[in-house]
């Protein structure tokens, strides 16, 4: 603590982050990817305003594992009633309710669907910001000027340098022969 | 107007040709020859008549529903403005049709009117409180004005449509789409609503003391489901064939199965919604339905239900990559179609069943629900009878190859898909996500 007045500030050298090339249509987009994915690319991802259908063959996504985490939250949720209702109507506070008995599971299947959507969709979208890293206010793209066309009309793709294929001049060579409009590089 | 010609995407086999004949004469002459075999069977059994009419009746709703399932299919398709359906809309086009010959086929069933419904019969109609107040409904010259009602409408819906869409396939318009789509509004509300009663007077009314207003509504999430299950099988036996092998991908059969997994569920909803407020409210004349299909044999097939059409497809269909498989989607479709044949039986036959044990007479008599339960306690041993389920087994074949052979007749002569629908290029580059 007694040096802590003597050191400096320390400012943090721009780290590389990759490269950001732009395209103008959707076609060369998809073909592009496609030569991306077989040039062994692993660290890289598409920016389009919107879907692209047949985009996740051509980046080789694996499918995503949200279907699971919306199945477990609906199944949660579903036998969560089965066990709650007859715990609290049947065993800790018998009570009648319309001559029914004490442990009545068609009464309790309407709850269980409920709770079984209730579960599932809060899942599914607590799931998505989970996977999809959300919220993220900084992104490195974010320096880049052209990168602000991305939710009008811009289509990117972006190469991490971290990515071990990367290299500067190969890898931007590689994006302009597939079509790039330009290509720069985005430091962090 | 203007009426614009849309190049074809692939290039395929889009006529029937040389598979037609085989499938004509196969289904006519095993469809003749199964019935004229139910037929004998039924006059040769002790009781057998009032079964066959029973197995025939169920083998014929089969078809009957199957039928309304792809009219509403083909009028859904038109009132949302689909695109990826067009590719299957003639197959629908030419089931849908079929409202004549089983008009025909119903002969039988008017024959046996008064074995198949109880409430024809006076003394019984006039035995309870009850039933007199049905009588204004539940009588046989209004039944026969509603059935001509929803027939008229079930034939006249079904031709303008698939007549209209082979008009499109010489000239393009654009206009023809616009005026099926015009009528597809009413004509979309006119079939849910006949099925609903059809559902009613055909099925409903065979327990006449019996009130459910879930049942047309339970009877109606059949009608969805049915085309889904049989419209990809066609598909898949075609392309087999060497049939439109370019034109149906697998984006329309995940599409198909999306629907067909969606219904299945439909049913299951329906169906439990019935059970719970019949359960809840528990008023003897609603809880006779139940009661029947509680006991003896009849419990067995309600539980196979519940799993068969509910709780095992939920899992079994749930992925994209089963509707996507083309194997899988098959044995999904033959299943819930087995199943969905199995709804129909267990609402209609279990009427047979205590008929023939009891009598008819004795029914009549012991229709008050508490004198039922004791009645059908004393036939709870009594087991489906091998030769019922031989005859439902023939009906099935019967009805089923002459409805096939039907509609093979009408695909025979026109493309297998609307060549000339302005959508096709779309509905060819559909991607399902």
């Amino acid at each position: 603590m007694s040096t802590a007045h003597n050191v400096e500030p320390v400012v943090k050298e721009p780290q590389k982050y990759g490269l950001l090339a732009e395209f103008h249509d959707v076609q060369t987009l998809l073909d592009a990817a496609v030569a991306l994915r077989k040039a062994g690319y692993k660290k890289w991802d598409c920016y389009t305003p919107f879907p692209v259908h047949g985009m996740d063959k051509a980046m080789g996504l694996r499918p995503s594992i949200l279907p699971w985490i919306a199945l477990a939250g609906a199944l949660g949720g579903v036998f969560t009633i089965l066990a709650l209702a007859p715990l609290c109507n049947a065993f800790l506070y018998p009570m009648i309710f319309s001559g029914k008995p004490y442990w009545g599971m068609p009464g309790h299947i309407p709850m269980a669907f409920a709770l079984g959507i209730l579960g599932g969709t809060v899942f599914v979208v607590h799931g998505l910001f989970v996977l999809a890293r959300l919220p993220q206010f900084y992104h490195p793209l974010f320096t880049a000027e052209r990168f602000r066309r991305v939710t009008d009309d811009g289509m990117f793709i972006a190469v991490e340098a971290t990515d071990p294929s990367y290299s500067p001049s190969a890898t931007s060579q590689l994006l302009t022969k597939l079509g790039a409009a330009a290509v720069e590089e985005i430091r962090d | 107007m203007s009426n614009k010609i849309i190049q074809l995407g692939p290039k395929d086999q889009f006529y029937l040709d040389e598979l037609g004949a085989p499938i004509i004469s196969g289904g006519l002459i095993a469809g003749i020859l199964s019935l004229a075999a139910a037929a004998g069977l039924g006059v040769a059994m002790n009781d057998g008549w009032r079964q066959f009419l029973f197995s025939y009746l169920t083998a014929w709703l089969l078809f009957f529903i199957i039928s309304a399932s792809a009219l509403f299919f083909v009028l859904g398709h038109h009132l949302f403005r689909a695109s990826w359906s067009v590719v299957v809309r003639r197959l629908a086009e030419a089931m849908s049709c079929s409202f004549i010959p089983l008009l025909i086929l119903a002969i039988p069933l008017l024959l046996g009117f008064r074995k198949i419904f109880i409430w024809t019969h006076y003394t019984y109609m006039h035995s309870d409180p009850n039933l007199v107040n049905k009588i204004s409904y539940l009588n046989v010259p209004f039944f026969m004005i509603r059935s001509v009602i929803y027939f008229a409408f079930l034939i006249g819906l079904s031709l303008y449509f698939r007549t209209m869409s082979i008009a499109q396939d010489q000239d393009h318009s654009v206009s023809r789409m616009r005026q099926l789509q015009k009528h597809a509004g009413w004509g979309f509300l006119a079939v849910f609503w006949i099925m609903n009663f059809a559902g009613a007077d055909y099925v409903m009314s065979l327990q006449p003391k019996w009130l459910s207003y879930m049942e047309p509504g339970f009877f109606f999430s059949g009608v969805g489901m049915a085309v889904y299950a049989v419209l990809p099988l066609v598909a898949l036996w075609f392309q087999r064939k060497g049939k439109l092998v370019n034109s149906i991908t697998t984006e329309h059969y995940h599409d198909l199965g999306k629907w067909l997994y969606g219904w299945a569920m439909f049913w299951a909803y329906i169906g439990f919604a019935q059970y719970m407020l019949i359960w809840y409210a528990n008023v003897p004349k609603e809880t006779t339905f139940f009661l029947l299909r509680t006991v003896g044999p009849w419990m067995i097939i309600t539980i196979a239900l519940l799993f068969g059409h509910f709780i095992v497809p939920f899992f079994g269909l749930m992925s994209r990559h089963v509707k996507r498989h083309k194997g899988l989607l098959a044995f999904w479709c033959i299943w819930l179609l087995f199943f969905g044949y199995l709804d129909i039986f267990w609402q209609v036959q279990p009427i047979v069943w205590i008929n023939t044990h009891l009598g008819l007479a004795a029914v009549a008599k012991n229709h008050d629900p508490y004198k039922l339960l004791g009645a059908v306690e004393k036939i709870v041993g009594n087991p489906l009878r091998p030769m019922s389920l031989v005859l439902d087994a023939l009906c099935l074949v019967g009805i089923g190859g002459l409805w096939v052979a039907h509609t093979a007749f009408l695909l025979r002569r026109y493309a297998l898909m609307p060549i000339g629908d302005p959508k096709l290029a779309e509905a060819l580059a559909i991607e399902s996500t």
